[in-house]
């Protein structure tokens, strides 16, 4: 029996034993320890679909009519006075009636000006504003500028507060400026009735644009509706004011003006500077009709300085939504990233790489494939292909049986050595996989003429396995074959793949296009799954040839 | 160079340095655990790899203590869970012939190095190997060896007692052969 002194030496020195772990362990335990991605795929395709999305919306937003465009503070904004000629030329053109009608005018603020007069206080005009007989509109300054029926004031430059109030008198249709919102509660106040009104009286005419997007639209169908006389006059509950800072106008339509009415209420429409205490302005004839395609954007910047954007609408130029239909072939070439799978009694000794030039690792693929234009130079497919990949692998195992052992003996004959061999084997495992796949992506022309262009393509599918086979090669001699899919389960072997390429196409005639493109096509699941103690996730280079017809 | 603290730390973030840290500090001393207990170095390696990825797994629910101590708690129970399943310990042969022996003054294991006493007590018979491991070099009780592995609190005095016993006679004529 031991004594206590010799088990604590056994204890001591049997914990302090080292043995060198095993080659490679830490890249096993690593790759079993490392978080797995169970939606992989899903993660792709939402990538895929994302940067898809983004290329989308980019293009969608640069073709999209820059009528919209939302003004901004920092943009430079040439001022009213730089107004362009040609819709000066548009007033008098297509609205003769209105030569009748008394010009309005703007009048310069004078409390922009450094004098006595010009700075009454807010008090002082409100009261003005608000009696009910007065026949003056208050505009907001920039909703008014931009009135077609505005003249704008090309001789004389206007410079507005941003916060300044226009007043159109009815009676001499003159328009004046004062000092701005005093008292910032009447935004809100009169924003909805002026909605409502102008919505009552809504003829065919401008649109009223807001500067910014989250405030609702008013829409203005004709300068009458607010100078109209018997309006201002009924409408008792004060003057009218526009708060926001942009105003965009369509001219009113020709019969509407030409009809004997409307000639009655436009020339009803004067405006009179019934208080010049107040409105002490500058006259100036207005009264720009905008042409069809023009919008006038004002937005006063932050120098306190109205400015306006004529911006005109470029003709739409959506892109042709044509169809294609295509067949393609894509010899393919496959590499592969090894795996470690599921733990098994089975030991790899030394996984051998098949010569890379082999014409084992050589595939194709064929399909055919269907895009339709998103836009001139988006596209978006989807394909059904036929693949066939090959692999090739050959590894030495063993199960750790020990196959022999080898008796060493030290020169004095004291001390034997005994070294266990493990028996092994080769194993070589010759792979036929067919798949049938489907595939969706996009494909953006980056660059093209009248011939050519050239393309950036990105896909993502699913391949099924419609068969496969592989011929079980042990010690050199040829063991079993396997097939694919088992019958048990048909969906085995099922695998995602990305496809990315960039490629040259050439019209060879009229509707038909060439396309060459180089493409890498990335498996996200092993093929060798379960069946091996080691995983392939193959990967495949190859030049996709694809002849295109365009369909109307 | 960080500090054991430090390294749990990391592991418990999921930091794949400190992971490799910590492989690298224990897999040595964890990897001679694994092949106290095994007949094979491939037995050792399965669970060694086995053992390592519990640890990284479960390394949130150490609370304090021993690192050390409770990682080789983790390789023990691999171990021993690795013995249930190969069924070996029913096949165990009876050994119960081997003669008991009292303590000898002769202090034979200071001269022999912690390799040659590995081998001289792997040669003991697996049941006796795994409750002299258990008992002597792990610390745990014959009640939680029972436990382990199943059997009698006697059954596992018993075969502590034949285990020392024997290793004594493999001791002996171990040293016997080195003294010739």
């Amino acid at each position: 029996m031991l004594n206590d002194k010799e088990l604590e030496n056994i204890r001591r020195k049997m914990l302090e034993l080292d043995e060198e772990p095993p080659v490679k362990a830490w890249a096993a335990i690593q790759a079993e320890i490392k978080p797995r991605h169970r939606w992989r795929f899903f993660w792709w395709l939402s990538s895929a679909l994302l940067i898809l999305s983004a290329i989308s919306v980019y293009f969608f937003w640069d073709k999209l009519p820059i009528h919209t465009a939302a003004p901004s503070a920092s943009a430079h904004v040439p001022s009213l006075a730089q107004t362009p000629k040609p819709i000066e030329k548009q007033d008098h053109s297509t609205h003769s009636t209105q030569k009748d009608q008394p010009a309005l005018s703007i009048s310069e603020p004078e409390h922009l000006l450094p004098s006595a007069e010009t700075k009454p206080n807010a008090e002082g005009i409100k009261p003005d504003l608000e009696k009910a007989a007065s026949p003056i509109n208050r505009i907001s300054k920039n909703n008014l500028l931009s009135q077609p029926n505005i003249k704008a004031p090309i001789t004389k430059g206007i410079t507005l507060k941003e916060d300044s109030i226009l007043l159109i008198e009815a009676n001499t249709g003159k328009i004046a400026s004062m000092p701005g919102n005093p008292d910032k509660k009447t935004k809100p106040e009169f924003q909805p009735k002026h909605k409502e009104k102008l919505e009552n009286n809504s003829l065919p005419g401008h649109n009223l644009m807001q500067g910014k997007s989250t405030k609702p639209d008013i829409e203005i169908a004709n300068t009458e509706v607010t100078t109209k006389k018997q309006q201002t006059n009924s409408d008792k509950t004060g003057p009218s004011s526009f708060s926001e800072n942009t105003l965009s106008i369509k001219p009113p339509s020709q019969e509407k003006l030409n009809t004997p009415a409307d000639l009655e209420q436009d020339r009803s429409a004067e405006f009179t500077n019934t208080d010049p205490t107040t409105s002490p302005l500058v006259e100036t004839p207005v009264g720009i009709p905008a042409p069809d395609t023009a919008s006038v954007v004002l937005e006063p910047d932050t120098a306190s300085q109205a400015k306006e954007t004529i911006i005109v609408t470029p003709p739409g130029s959506k892109g042709s939504k044509e169809w294609t239909v295509g067949l393609f072939f894509s010899p393919r070439y496959s590499f592969r990233i090894v795996t470690p799978s599921s733990s098994d009694d089975i030991y790899i000794e030394n996984l051998t790489t098949r010569p890379k030039s082999g014409s084992e690792r050589m595939g194709y693929e064929l399909g055919i494939s269907v895009s339709k234009a998103i836009t001139n130079r988006l596209y978006l497919e989807s394909s059904l292909a036929f693949m066939q990949l090959k692999e090739n692998v050959a590894y030495s195992y063993t199960t750790g049986k020990v196959d022999t052992l080898l008796r060493k003996g030290s020169s004095d004959g004291q001390q034997i050595q005994l070294t266990a061999v493990y028996a092994s084997g080769n194993r070589q495992l010759v792979s036929s996989y067919a798949y049938g796949g489907w595939r969706l992506g996009a494909t953006y022309y980056f660059w093209q003429n009248h011939r050519r262009r050239f393309n950036i393509t990105m896909n993502g599918g699913i391949n099924l396995l419609v068969k496969g086979q592989t011929t079980e090669v042990i010690n050199g001699q040829e063991s079993k074959t396997i097939n694919f899919p088992s019958k048990e389960n048909i969906l085995e072997q099922t695998n995602y793949n990305l496809l990315i390429g960039a490629g040259y196409s050439l019209q060879v005639m009229e509707k038909y296009e060439l396309m060459f493109m180089p493409t890498l096509n990335y498996f996200l699941g092993s093929t060798f799954k379960a069946r091996e103690p080691f995983g392939l996730q193959p990967y495949s280079l190859g030049i996709h040839v694809q002849v295109k017809r365009r369909l109307k | 160079m960080y500090s054991e603290q430090e390294i749990v730390a990391g592991c418990k973030q999921g930091k794949a340095l400190f992971q490799e840290k910590l492989y690298q500090l224990y897999s040595r001393r964890m990897m001679a655990v694994c092949i106290r207990y095994t007949k094979s170095r491939f037995e050792a390696e399965d669970i060694f790899q086995e053992a390592f990825v519990k640890v990284f797994k479960h390394i949130h629910s150490y609370s304090g203590g021993s690192f050390e101590g409770w990682m080789r708690r983790i390789f023990v129970n691999t171990a021993i869970n690795q013995y249930h399943k190969s069924r070996k310990y029913q096949e165990q042969v009876d050994y119960s012939t081997i003669e008991e022996s009292s303590p000898s003054e002769e202090d034979i294991v200071s001269d022999i190095s912690g390799k040659e006493l590995l081998l001289l007590i792997d040669q003991l018979p697996e049941g006796y190997k795994l409750v002299f491991n258990l008992y002597e070099v792990e610390g745990y009780t014959h009640r939680e060896i029972s436990e382990m592995l199943g059997i009698a609190e006697g059954t596992s005095k018993s075969q502590l007692a034949k285990a020392k016993s024997y290793l004594k006679k493999i001791l002996l004529t171990y040293s016997m052969k080195e003294k010739c």
